[in-house]
């Protein structure tokens, strides 16, 4: 028996192994692939959970499972190996090896870096013998998709009228009061209700005396967004950082007034991502459900037109039937957009205009 | 402690080099009349000759082929005159010397795996068993075919672990960068090459192995046989003849007579009795070890596997982190599905309850399912509102929660109603197409 007879069982075994793995190394094979959360915001950590298991007696000795996602979410750790990095697309790879009857739950840490939507998408899941000399391919269609907030700009602080779409401005020809607003106490008339008692002011005067309550005005706001960044703009934002600072502002307007109990609605003349049937349009409501709706929108909208956004202000001047407050968010103003302006407020809108400047951005990306 | 890692590397690398050439060395001495200890010394001095050129990189940059060339040539040219003087040995020997300082030189320069790909492996695999084949019928050489045997099956487990390895590195597509591996992985390859060369070691030593298995089973055949047969020895064996005739005849009684028949029979039994229960027992052991070495290899595979996680650079790195559990074996036997029988019939005591759980958790996974797609759930909504908010969101499929499991769902939740059982059938029937 010489080295000869050896290496011939060797080579019977090696092609054995290798026909057994390209048969039988991907069946019984189940992965998944979920994010740990459906929403999150701008910033925010999160996890994406990869599970695959190995239901069959047959060893994996490794499984290469690749993706492809938009660049706007960073992998911790990110070694050269897992991720290659673009512009718009990142690859991303993950690798296994699983022994017989075996899961492995991975967890990568995750942060959002960039607003919009992610989809899960095909994965592509390889694997092979031991040696090299087979390798087998399949793609598994994934469904499921994270949606990451514009991080909200802090309004408090800005020059914004928001006392007036806070409803605080007092208007007499309204009747019904507002029973959140309280401007002193009077004295006690029959017909008004007992828990309405200024007990204080009561005990020092020596007679009953109630809370006496204001009528206040009830304002619904609009924000309309352009991404236009300048007037001759054809299609896409050529300086897309003053139209997200708009976005996060929008986002951070709406949130603060929806917080405040305020009725607010969104539009904008951009497109929508492709893959989502929402329209970038959400009527105006209160709640968190609406707050919900306008993330959504917000963080679905893609940096290009749709319609000239004076084109888009005409088709809405006739579709707004009641009478709003209206915020328009803009890199510019010129002179058509100046007479639709005058045109909402000859039929009763007020219209408030905020010009994206590059200080307030710059003073963002400062903060 | 850098240059000594280095050179441990480098030594490595060459005998890995050697080992899978070594035929190209092995041969030609054997044929000039050189004894295994002149071989061994020639080998040795080829290790250090990979040293020795690496180290000569190191401090002298020797950066061009010409300068490697000459320093390679001065090195093997004189230790082969130092050893051999000018004999044929010498030329053979400065030969490999000058090969192996030239290597060294460039192990310095270049990563090994560019300069010893793969398929230098398979060649030397081939010169093996081209050259093994072709010496059998050398009478000459036999005395050294066992040393070729043996050196071919360390080479071939060399290839298999180190074909392995970059295999699985090149596999993780690492492009311009090294390849990051975790050691789980490296650990569970190199025991599976292992399992592989158990596999053919068996393969070979088949018939050896049988010859084996059956001299062992004589021996242990022979010695219970040794242990449990006591049949009385026949003076008449004993005694020679001789002396047999010799003997005066004693004023002593006569012998006893021989156990009856019966006796006998009983005594050939329990002897029986006792090799099938030995047998038996030898058996159950087999069996006991067998069911459970699988628990025994899982619990150590589970113990390994946390060990290794926790010692992987890219845990370490904080990239992700994994969770390794073992799934139970679905086993369907006989006593599986009369349990399984038996379960539902005891279960038809409590159906109606089953039911509503039953339609319940099939709601809940379903919805949990459109959250993991990225549905934001709105707990104000009632399930008819949630479903029709659903079907807004997703226009791509007519109902993502069917009808009637909303209907079923409201009733087994908030309803006193009993749940048709037959409609129930239908709904999981729905469920499974989708």
């Amino acid at each position: 028996m010489g080295a000869y007879w050896i290496l011939l069982m060797a080579v019977v075994i090696v092609q054995l192994q290798a026909i057994l793995f390209r048969r039988f190394a991907l069946k019984r094979l189940h992965y998944s692939r979920t994010f740990d959360v459906s929403a999150c915001y701008e910033g925010d950590r999160f996890e994406l959970v990869e599970t695959i298991e190995n239901r069959k007696p047959l060893p994996v000795p490794w499984l290469r499972v690749e993706s492809q996602f938009r660049s706007g979410i960073q992998f911790k750790g990110q070694l050269n190996l897992d991720i290659s990095e673009g512009q718009f697309n990142q690859n991303h790879k993950s690798f296994f090896s699983l022994m017989p009857w075996t899961k492995i739950v991975r967890k990568h840490h995750v942060t959002a870096a960039r607003r919009g939507i992610y989809r899960l998408g095909t994965v592509s899941v390889t694997s092979g013998d031991l040696v090299g000399i087979s390798t087998v391919v399949e793609s598994l269609p994934l469904e499921g998709h994270l949606t990451i907030y514009p991080d909200p700009v802090d309004v408090t602080d800005m020059e914004l009228p928001v006392q007036t779409w806070m409803g605080d401005m007092i208007v007499q020809r309204w009747i019904v009061p507002d029973p959140f607003h309280l401007s002193g106490v009077r004295e006690y008339r029959e017909g008004d209700s007992l828990k309405d008692i200024h007990w204080k002011a009561s005990a020092r005067s020596g007679e009953i005396q109630v809370h006496r309550k204001e009528a206040t005005a009830d304002s619904r706001l609009m924000i309309y967004l352009n991404v236009e960044d300048h007037e001759h703009m054809w299609n896409r934002a050529t300086k897309p950082e003053t139209i997200e600072y708009g976005i996060r502002l929008a986002a951070g307007i709406s949130i603060h007034l929806l917080s405040q109990g305020q009725v607010v609605g969104f539009g904008s003349n951009a497109t929508m991502d492709e893959h989502i049937s929402l329209s970038p349009f959400v009527p105006p409501a209160a709640g968190m459900s609406q707050q919900t709706a306008i993330m959504e929108v917000l963080a679905a909208l893609e940096l290009s037109r749709s319609v000239s956004f004076h084109d888009y202000m005409e088709s809405e001047l006739r579709n707004l039937e009641v009478d709003y407050d209206m915020l328009v968010v803009t890199s510019y103003m010129n002179d058509k957009l100046e007479r639709v302006i005058d045109r909402f407020r000859q039929d009763g809108h007020r219209v408030q205009i905020h010009l994206l400047d590059e200080s307030g951005v710059r003073k963002e990306a400062s903060a | 402690m850098k240059n000594q890692f280095g050179m441990v590397r480098i030594l490595g690398q060459a005998t890995t080099e050697c080992l899978i050439f070594f035929p190209l060395l092995y041969i030609p001495f054997s044929f000039m009349g050189s004894d295994i200890g002149d071989i061994l010394i020639v080998a040795s001095i080829v290790l250090a000759g990979y040293i020795t050129g690496w180290m000569a990189d190191k401090y002298m940059k020797l950066n061009t082929l010409f300068k490697a060339a000459s320093m390679a040539i001065i090195f093997s040219v004189s230790m082969s005159l130092l050893i051999w003087g000018l004999s044929l040995q010498t030329a053979a020997a400065g030969l490999f010397w000058f090969i192996a300082f030239y290597r060294g030189v460039r192990m310095g320069q270049e990563h090994w795996f560019s300069l010893f790909p793969g398929r230098d492996y398979l060649i030397g695999l081939i010169i093996y068993a081209v050259s093994s084949f072709i010496l059998q019928y050398m009478p000459e050489f036999e005395p050294y075919s066992n040393g070729l045997t043996w050196l071919g099956a360390a080479a071939l487990i060399v290839t298999l672990l180190q074909l392995n390895r970059r295999h699985v590195e090149d596999s993780t597509l690492p492009g311009s960068e090294p390849p990051a591996l975790e050691k789980r992985v490296r650990h569970q390859n190199q025991g599976m090459i292992w399992f592989l060369i158990t596999c053919i070691a068996l393969l070979v030593l088949l018939p050896v192995l049988r010859n084996g298995a059956e001299q062992v089973w004589n021996s242990m055949v022979t010695w219970m046989s040794g242990l449990i047969d006591r049949s009385p020895v026949q003076e008449d064996d004993m005694v020679p003849p001789n002396l047999q005739e010799m003997t005066p005849m004693l004023p002593i009684e006569e012998e006893p007579p021989p156990p009856p028949a019966w006796l006998v029979w009983l005594e050939n039994m329990v002897k029986y009795i006792v090799y099938i229960a030995m047998g038996g027992a030898v058996l159950f052991l087999l069996y006991y070890i067998f069911t459970k070495m699988p628990s025994w290899f899982s619990a150590l595979s589970a113990w390994l596997n946390r060990l290794r996680s926790r010692q992987s650079p890219l845990t370490e790195a904080g990239a992700y982190e994994d969770e390794v559990e073992r799934i139970k074996p679905a086993r369907m036997g006989k006593h599986r599905k009369r349990r399984s029988v038996l379960r539902k019939k005891s279960e038809d005591d409590g159906m109606e309850h089953d039911l509503k759980t039953l339609i319940r958790m099939w709601y809940r996974s379903l919805l949990e399912r459109k959250i993991r797609e990225g549905y934001v759930l709105q707990k104000h909504l009632t399930p008819r509102e949630t479903a029709d908010d659903l079907e807004s969101k997703d226009q791509t499929k007519a109902e993502p929660i069917p009808e009637e499991l909303v209907e079923y769902y409201e009733q087994a939740r908030y309803g006193n109603k009993e749940l048709d059982p037959r409609t129930m059938k239908e709904i999981q029937k729905a469920l499974k197409t989708r």
